[in-house]
């Protein structure tokens, strides 16, 4: 099955079966590796692309799924400012980054960041349910979460 | 086992999909794909042969609210509904959703696939059960609003019927003095021990106005006869009413129907708490 989707900006046909994992997918035909293999269940979090703007693992998205959607990884979200913003939030309030969840963490931080509604520590804190990290603690997150909005206000606000 | 015979069947609208379940038979359809991805553990998913694709036609994806209820196309997903925030969802509703899986399966999963996953019932069946929702199910040939306690076969069991589809779910927003939720298992992960239990009560000054208690799990229930038998009681009720109740919930939610279990004791414990918030 032929199917056309965005990959990172640029407009990609895959022939595939389509029952394959989104995951597999980017990392076996595209060597997008930021993308891990975890869970196979949505859990874990370690395999989180942004799906049409919306952070969402990998794992749980059969490839036909995809079809005329937009797909962002890892790899192309670490150029723009919002992924600065994150990192930067992160770095501040003393985040391991270990590499394995790196792209569940960011994107739902992105995605608590971009949000219009203001979330209290108990939301930020369940926003990262999906996201299984044994390096950081969760109130760190939040901290990098909030140190994130700062910056992103702030940000916003020079232009 | 990878599936390279599947074929994907993709509609832009309604009467597409009425066309291809007209034309093509032995469709499986699917919306959000996360119960398929949540039974597999291989490396490729593996689908049935024919498959329906409802999670990108637009008609489906949409939600009205009036002011007596809120309708969803089954292609919604629960992280939108959630979105509406709780002022604009019957709680147990809310509740229900907000506690479903985690926010990244929430953007995909749809409420059309949490009501219509096979085998075990999911979250969202019993508190939908209980609010009385109604389905409006299209054939490839016409279209026709049924109350989901009919539509759903009574023992669980699926019923062979003319292909069809899910097009809209419509919830009353009607306000309840008290909603129960509880969901049963694990948090966050579906196991055979999940189920979920929705209990609604109505009160008009010190009488007992309306009452809905719904279970789903590995079987579902709701029993207007047992609600009935409620129905018109003064508040508070006493401890005579209470074990006179139990006992004929006994009867009601039957061996026959639901076999002693662990999840048959559990059905009797949120009843018994919940008929206590009444007392």
């Amino acid at each position: 099955m032929i199917i056309p989707f965005e990959l990172n900006g640029n407009m990609v046909y895959i022939d595939s079966n389509p029952g394959e994992r989104l995951v597999h997918i980017l990392r076996r035909r595209f060597n997008l590796l930021t993308a891990k293999e975890g869970c196979l269940s949505g859990r874990c979090g370690s395999c989180m692309v942004l799906l049409d703007g919306k952070p969402v693992p990998s794992c749980i998205v059969p490839v036909f799924q995809i079809r005329n959607s937009s797909i962002v990884t890892l790899e192309h979200f670490s150029a723009t400012p919002e992924y600065h913003d994150v990192m930067e939030g992160f770095a501040n309030a003393g985040v391991s980054m270990c590499g394995f969840c790196d792209a569940g963490k960011i994107f739902i931080a992105h995605a608590i960041v971009s949000s219009e509604t203001r979330m209290s520590k108990d939301e930020i804190k369940a926003m990262f349910a999906g996201n299984m990290c044994r390096c950081t603690n969760v109130d760190d997150l939040v901290a990098g979460v909030k140190n994130a909005i700062a910056l992103r206000r702030k940000r916003t606000n020079a232009k | 086992m990878l599936n390279k015979y599947t074929t994907v069947y993709h509609a832009s609208t309604v009467s597409e999909v009425q066309t291809i379940l007209k034309n093509i038979a032995g469709l499986s359809i699917v919306a959000g794909c996360t119960e398929i991805a949540r039974r597999q553990t291989g490396r490729a998913l593996h689908l049935p042969a024919n498959v329906l694709a409802l999670a990108r036609v637009p008609e489906l994806c949409t939600m009205t609210k009036t002011e007596r209820y809120i309708e969803f196309g089954p292609s919604v997903t629960l992280d939108e509904i959630l979105k509406l925030g709780r002022k604009n969802v019957p709680d147990v509703l809310f509740d229900c959703v907000s506690g479903i899986a985690n926010p990244g399966v929430r953007a995909v999963a749809t409420i059309g696939g949490n009501i219509s996953a096979k085998g075990q019932r999911l979250s969202a069946f019993a508190p939908l059960l209980a609010l009385d929702a109604r389905l409006e199910i299209r054939t490839p040939y016409d279209a026709a609003w049924i109350p989901m306690a009919r539509y759903f076969s009574n023992t669980g069991k699926e019923q062979p019927r003319d292909p069809e589809f899910i097009s809209r779910i419509r919830v009353p927003t009607e306000s309840w003095d008290i909603a129960i939720y509880r969901r049963l298992g694990q948090e966050g992960i579906v196991t055979d021990q999940t189920a979920s239990f929705a209990f609604l009560v109505k009160f008009q000054k010190n009488i007992l106005a309306d009452i809905r208690v719904a279970y789903a799990g590995r079987f579902f229930f709701r029993k207007r006869e047992f609600e009935n038998l409620i129905i018109g009681r003064t508040l508070p009720l006493s401890e005579k009413d209470m074990i006179n109740l139990m006992d004929k919930a006994e009867l009601f939610f039957g061996k026959d129907l639901f076999p002693p279990s662990y999840e048959r004791k559990c059905l009797f414990n949120l009843l018994e708490e919940s008929l206590r918030e009444l007392t």
